[in-house]
């Protein structure tokens, strides 16, 4: 799966956001402090980040936007169903290791 | 006779009559009617058979056997009143009947209207109005026994020795008539007038009740209270020869005793009047076979006549009355008369009514041309005490005009036979006017009766119309206020967020796309869900329990690329459970088109909404896949039947007409089947909708 790559890709550019959020392998065990969030694409693609409970999730989303070089107008942030607020954090949604995100495109529609 | 004398019993007859005018309307209603409907069905079935009986025979030989069993089983002596009559029945009404049929046979209407009122009275007086109102009964007799009943005899008794003329029978009748109190004395004079106008032999008879009527006056009644004091005690439906006058006496017997007593003598002398007059008639019948060819037509019209002529004293009971003494046509509509209970009763005098003054007018003519010389003075006496009588029951609101109008022309009646012509118009005017008001006071008790009644299905209809227009999302147009707010919200940075909802927000940018011609983003789609969420949430009971998903959940099932992944929206139901809702609204986006797919758990059905009438190729499979595995995750197997369920994509929806409004046809579908309405917009409304949206939008309210 090409999935399976992209992991490897992002995590060459991980450090760029700070503590913003980590793209870890899904074997790696995360701390205590921080949990494996898997993010699905329209297009089924996984990218995998690793992010304190505590860090907003603004951050996680401004990352995805920027690598995947999309705006953020375009996409929305699911999880659960629920569209993801910037300013929540893992915590406050009660996110487990190796939960996912699902990242939307926007829909628009009128006729056919 | 004076004119005095005349004035004063006109006067006192119209006073009785008003009388029962005014408690007849009130009595209308009473619930005595209903417990006089059973002997009125069994006189029906007594009548019946009579009829048969005399439709299989000849009617000459009809007549014959009429005669001869009231006849030969009649026996006459002064003495004893009691002895006068050995008839077959049991009953005193078949007696009665027998000589309604005579009468009819000879076209004698009055001993009609004798019977009518005295087969009234019985019933009356034994069943329940002496028991219920036993003041009024005791009025009423009290009026009949007093004076002035006594001078009208007087009068009448007068005339007919003076001069036999029709007209003077006619004054004479029309008096009679009126009293309806007096029957006894009403039928007596009623042969007694047809015997004489006949000039038969019998006349010797007749002539000597009539010179006994001057003693009659004060003797009477005396004999009715004679009979009540024998026979108080029997029973009135033993098989006594005397029935008819038991069931008079114990009528009689709960008024004032003593009065009773003092008039008994007058109504010995009335009843072998009345037994006399009876059997000059039954030789009469037997004598002219004429008449007896046309009584059967003249049967229906006189009895309704008499009807008409009795109504005002007959206090409501018309049940009785019609089926006691019906012709054919009346025991057919017998089951409506006795089982309709209060309204029958306040129709069937008015159709009577109508009926008999057409029927008889019409019956009239043809009778009088099969008829013999004869029998056509009779029929001249059948008309104008019609018409007379009708009047001076009517004349109860203004009495003294009536009397005015009335006097003078039976005077002149006997010189100029062109006035009677004259004088039958201004009563027919009469007439019409009475049975107008009547027929007013009646329509207008219908009325009552109808208002009153609180399950009157358009009572029903009209309180769900008003529901349904509560609950119907009026398209109306917004404000100048409302607009000035919409055009200050969208004023500005399209990336503003305008309003909030948890996690959703919704910016200028989004609820631009609700301005005409603009496509609807998820954005707005998803906050209108929010809203109805809401709504729902605030107003418990008033909507349909439904859950609404956002428009991310359709594509997250398929797995973004049309296949099926249940994994994916595993999660989105962890904080409800579907299975406990009426309705799961998903709005479905496919492409560049925004459909509703609804899980309608109630109705057990799939639905499909398209503006433009698509079936949305596997969504209700995958759908219906959902629920099979919602039910599994949840580990509530079973609690819905998918086999049960049925998918319906219904085309009779409102549909767009252009190639933008989906996204509003959509929500309007998720808004009218949440609150469980049939979608009732058109096109023409979208405009408003989407207007309206904007402001929900903005206020975070749904209207």
């Amino acid at each position: 799966m090409s999935a399976k790559e992209e992991p490897g890709l992002n995590n060459n550019n991980g450090n760029e956001g700070g503590n913003a959020g980590e793209d870890q392998p899904v074997d790696v065990k995360p701390s205590d402090e921080q949990i494996n969030i898997k993010v699905i694409n329209q297009a089924n693609q996984e990218v995998y980040f690793k992010i304190k409970k505590t860090t907003p999730l603004r951050k996680l989303m401004d990352s995805y936007c920027s690598r995947q070089g999309v705006s953020q107008n375009s996409i929305r942030f699911l999880y659960d169903g629920q569209r993801l607020d910037q300013n929540a954090t893992p915590a406050s949604l009660g996110m487990e290791n190796n939960d996912i995100i699902d990242v939307a495109l926007t829909q628009t529609g009128g006729s056919f | 006779m004076s004119k005095s004398t005349f004035d004063k019993s006109i006067d006192i007859v119209l006073n009785f009559i008003s009388n029962p005018l005014k408690r007849k309307a009130d009595d209308i209603s009473n619930s005595e009617i209903q417990q006089e409907q059973q002997p009125s069905q069994h006189n029906i079935q007594r009548h019946k058979h009579y009829y048969k009986k005399q439709q299989r025979k000849p009617k000459q030989q009809l007549n014959k056997v009429q005669h001869s069993s009231l006849n030969s089983n009649s026996t006459y002596s002064g003495s004893t009143p009691n002895s006068y009559f050995n008839f077959d029945f049991k009953k005193p009404e078949s007696l009665l009947r027998d000589i309604y049929r005579y009468s009819i046979d000879k076209l004698s209407i009055f001993a009609k209207t004798y019977i009518f009122d005295s087969n009234n009275s019985i019933q009356n007086h034994i069943r329940t109005p002496l028991k219920r109102k036993p003041e009024d009964i005791k009025n009423r007799i009290q009026y009949k026994l007093s004076k002035p009943n006594l001078n009208l005899k007087y009068i009448r008794i007068q005339s007919i020795n003076n001069s036999p003329t029709p007209n003077k029978r006619y004054q004479n009748i029309r008096m009679i008539d009126n009293d309806n109190n007096n029957n006894q004395q009403q039928q007596q004079q009623q042969q007694q007038d047809l015997n004489s106008s006949r000039n038969v032999k019998h006349s010797k008879k007749e002539d000597i009740n009539s010179l006994n009527d001057n003693q009659q006056e004060n003797e009477i009644i005396e004999i009715i209270d004679s009979d009540s004091e024998q026979e108080e005690n029997i029973d009135s439906t033993s098989n006594s020869n005397n029935e008819y006058f038991e069931s008079k006496s114990t009528k009689l017997s709960n008024i004032d005793s003593k009065r009773l007593q003092a008039n008994k003598a007058k109504n010995r002398y009335s009843i072998e009047n009345l037994v006399k007059s009876y059997q000059n008639t039954l030789k009469l019948n037997s004598d002219s076979n004429t008449a007896s060819t046309t009584a059967n037509n003249v049967d229906s019209s006189a009895y309704k006549y008499t009807q008409s002529l009795n109504y005002p004293s007959k206090y409501g009971n018309s049940d009785y009355l019609n089926s006691s003494y019906s012709t054919p046509q009346f025991s057919k509509t017998l089951p409506y008369h006795t089982n309709s209970g209060t309204k029958s009763n306040l129709i069937s005098p008015i159709k009577s009514r109508d009926d008999s003054s057409f029927l008889s007018d019409s019956n009239i003519s043809s009778g009088e041309l099969k008829l013999s010389d004869l029998d056509t003075s009779v029929y001249s006496l059948y008309q104008s005490p019609k018409s007379t009588t009708t009047t001076t029951t009517t004349a109860q609101s203004d009495r003294a005009s009536v009397i005015r109008n009335l006097r003078p022309k039976v005077e002149e009646l006997d010189l100029k036979g062109s006035l009677l012509d004259d004088f039958r118009d201004k009563l027919d005017i009469e007439r019409q006017k009475t049975r107008d008001t009547e027929t007013n006071s009646l329509l207008k008790k219908l009325d009552d009766i109808h208002k009153s009644n609180k399950y009157s299905i358009l009572k029903q209809l009209n309180e769900r119309i008003e529901l349904e227009k509560n609950a119907k999302p009026q398209a109306k147009q917004t404000t100048p206020e409302e607009e000035t707010i919409i055009k200050d919200t969208l004023k500005g940075n399209e990336q503003d967020v305008v309003s909030k909802i948890g996690t959703l927000a919704i910016t200028k940018y989004d609820i631009k796309t609700l301005n005409p011609g603009k496509w609807l983003n998820d954005e707005v789609i998803n906050f209108y869900m929010e809203l109805m969420k809401q709504r729902q949430a605030e107003n418990p009971g008033k909507y349909l329990k439904c859950h609404f998903f956002n428009t991310f959940f359709y594509p997250m099932l398929c797995n973004n690329n049309g296949t099926y992944n249940y994994d994916r929206v595993k999660k989105w139901t962890n904080s409800i459970d579907i299975f406990s809702l009426d309705k799961i609204i998903i709005p479905i986006h496919l492409g560049n088109h925004w459909c509703l797919a609804a899980i309608n758990f109630k109705a057990k059905q799939f639905e499909y909404y398209d503006s433009l009438l698509g079936t949305g190729g596997d969504c209700i499979p995958k759908l219906k896949k959902y629920v099979a595995d919602e039910m599994n995750n949840r580990s509530k197997k079973g609690i819905v039947d998918l086999n049960e369920f049925k998918s319906i994509f219904p085309k009779d929806i409102p549909c767009q007409s252009n190639g933008y409004d989906c996204g509003v046809f959509m929500c309007k579908y998720a808004d009218f089947s949440s609150r469980g309405l049939s979608f009732t917009f058109t096109q023409k409304d979208i405009t408003l909708y989407r207007r309206m949206m904007i402001l929900e939008l903005i206020n975070k309210k749904m209207n």
